[in-house]
């Protein structure tokens, strides 16, 4: 027997066992992204992308997407006495900077998917919290909460539309929009198809978002040569002081 | 065209005429009462999505081009006074070291901010009802016109400070005094200043209003002096440690606090000292009462990045 061949069967078996075909392993369903990676340039101020494919006419799906993960430091708030303050640091490892999942209409979809461990409540799993001793029941939700008024983590319901295609298929199309606080980086987007409360096919495409032009130089410049950056800051500054001092020189001395 | 500009380091598309906005509202009150404004703009600039660390470090930048332009229009004035803002200096300097030192022990202690934002609120308080009640006595004696000399008893802190050796002569702001009480004043300063976690020109204005009876108008465009360089030196220190200043945010926000500051000296000019201080203390009211209602009012969500509220 090839020795791979156990491997094989049990990797069938692993897959069985989790719901997802193995005919129909990733790449199956091709999503069409445009544009195809996105540009922060100047004049940037968030950007719309439109997700497509087909899946059979008795299927759905869902699209996650989510990127790049972050390390953060919080400030937990508390009471002392009648006061509302800062009563410590805490520090979240492995958590993505945005998270979307975009639903298609009816069904109780967020139910359906944490079973298979898609959703916002889903990443807890995933993070590190410092100090081990703080709680991380206790923060996620506030996390969560503090990324939702950022409007950077969402399960947006009814964002897939589906429109009848060839017979026995129908089109889904969706449209998520990039905030204008993206940040640069590699985003994941995994879309599943869903047949009978079963995942039956997955695919996981990145999507990179990059800095261009004058941000990219302003940026390189900053992180690379910091002191000659600070320098370069301090002088424009003292330069346009001193020039709007002057322009208005004439007005204002007696 | 498009009204949006990205924030490199921020990470964040914002809308030009409200940073430009901003920034001349915060130099209009440099130009007129000679504070850096960073206790009014770096809550604006978390509050439009900056984030905290990024919104701090790119004030103090910006308030570069506010106090440089500020300082030059008052120099033209005459109402800097250099020897005295340098003494004050190199005072905030010392104790301003000595204050990160202290904040660092206090932390190690435990309930840190909790002294720190009760003291805040505590000397705002202080700081801006004397300057309230003090004004408005000055505003109400000027119009009764009472030309009769008072006789007031020497006070301690008078008598220490005449007692003080190397007695110099500061003309601008019309003193002879040791060069030792700008400096211990400024060392208090950049301890009180360094442990807020703010600029210091709320605190030095009036310290060198009442506790070195400068006038009003030397106050501040001294103070605008000494700001300039406190916040050269952190834009400097920062962009070089945390690479948290935005120069693009700054050049936005220094283009309206550059003009405001002119705009601000103008007006400044068209008060009597007693009406600036009023205004000021009003202002300082303000900043006060806004911090005590976010103490006492439980905040919309428990968990905030580091280095904001």
């Amino acid at each position: 027997m090839h020795p791979t061949k156990p491997f094989l069967a049990l990797l069938g078996i692993g897959m069985i066992f989790l719901g997802i075909s193995p005919a129909s392993s990733a790449q199956a369903t091709v999503l069409k992204i445009s544009p195809p990676h996105l540009d922060i340039t100047t004049f940037f101020s968030g950007q719309k992308m439109s997700l497509t494919g087909s899946i059979a006419s008795d299927q759905d799906m869902v699209i996650e997407i989510k990127g790049p993960e972050q390390q953060s430091t919080f400030n937990m708030k508390g009471r002392v006495g009648p006061f509302w303050m800062n009563r410590g640091k805490l520090e979240l490892e492995k958590a993505p900077f945005l998270y979307f999942l975009l639903l298609p209409e009816g069904k109780e979809w967020p139910a359906t998917l944490s079973s298979f461990g898609v959703g916002i409540e889903q990443l807890e799993k995933k993070l590190i919290i410092r100090p081990e001793s703080v709680s991380l029941d206790v923060v996620f939700p506030r996390f969560v909460q503090l990324k939702r008024s950022e409007h950077l983590y969402g399960e947006l319901e009814s964002a897939i539309r589906y429109f009848p295609s060839k017979e026995g298929m129908k089109r889904f199309e969706t449209e998520f929009f990039f905030p204008s606080s993206t940040v640069p980086g590699e985003y994941r987007i995994q879309s599943r198809v869903i047949h009978d409360g079963k995942v039956e096919e997955t695919a996981l495409q990145s999507f990179k978002v990059e800095e261009a032009g004058f941000i990219k130089t302003v940026r390189e410049l900053a992180y690379e040569r910091g002191l000659l950056y600070g320098i370069m800051c301090v002088l424009i500054a003292l330069f346009v002081g001193t020039v709007i001092g002057l322009v208005f020189r004439g007005g204002g001395a007696h | 065209m498009s009204w949006f500009i990205y924030l490199p380091i921020a990470h964040h598309s914002v809308l030009l005429p409200v940073i430009v906005g901003l920034g001349f509202l915060v130099g209009l009150l440099s130009g007129l009462f000679g504070v850096g404004g960073g206790f009014l703009m770096t809550p604006l600039l978390i509050m439009i999505g900056i984030p905290p660390t990024v919104a701090a470090a790119s004030d103090s930048n910006q308030i570069v081009a506010a106090s440089a332009s500020g300082t030059y229009a008052h120099y033209r004035l005459g109402n800097v006074d250099f020897k005295m803002g340098l003494l004050l200096l190199v005072g905030g300097v010392i104790g301003g070291t000595a204050g990160v030192q202290i904040i660092k022990l206090l932390r190690q202690l435990g309930n840190a901010d909790f002294l720190i934002q009760v003291t805040y609120v505590i000397m705002l308080g202080g700081v801006g009802s004397y300057m309230f009640m003090e004004s408005l006595q000055g505003l109400r004696l000027t119009k009764a016109k009472v030309a009769t000399p008072t006789s007031k008893k020497e006070s301690a802190y008078a008598r220490l400070i005449r007692r003080l050796p190397f007695k110099t002569n500061f003309v601008k702001s019309g003193i002879v005094i040791s060069p030792i009480v700008p400096l211990i004043l400024g060392g208090f300063v950049g301890i009180l200043a360094a442990i807020m976690g703010v600029g210091g020109g709320f605190i030095m204005v009036p310290v060198m209003v009442y506790l070195l009876r400068m006038p009003m108008h030397v106050v501040v465009g001294t103070s605008l002096f000494q700001i300039l360089f406190t916040c050269v030196n952190v834009t400097i220190m920062q962009s070089y440690s945390n690479h948290t200043v935005d120069f693009v945010l700054a050049l936005l926000l220094l283009i309206g606090s550059a003009i405001g500051a002119q705009v601000g000296t103008k007006l400044g000019r068209r008060l009597k000292g007693d009406q600036l201080k009023i205004l000021l203390a009003s202002l300082v009211l303000i900043v006060m009462v806004k911090m005590l209602i976010g103490l006492l009012l439980e905040p919309h969500i428990l968990l905030s990045y580091y280095g904001g509220d």
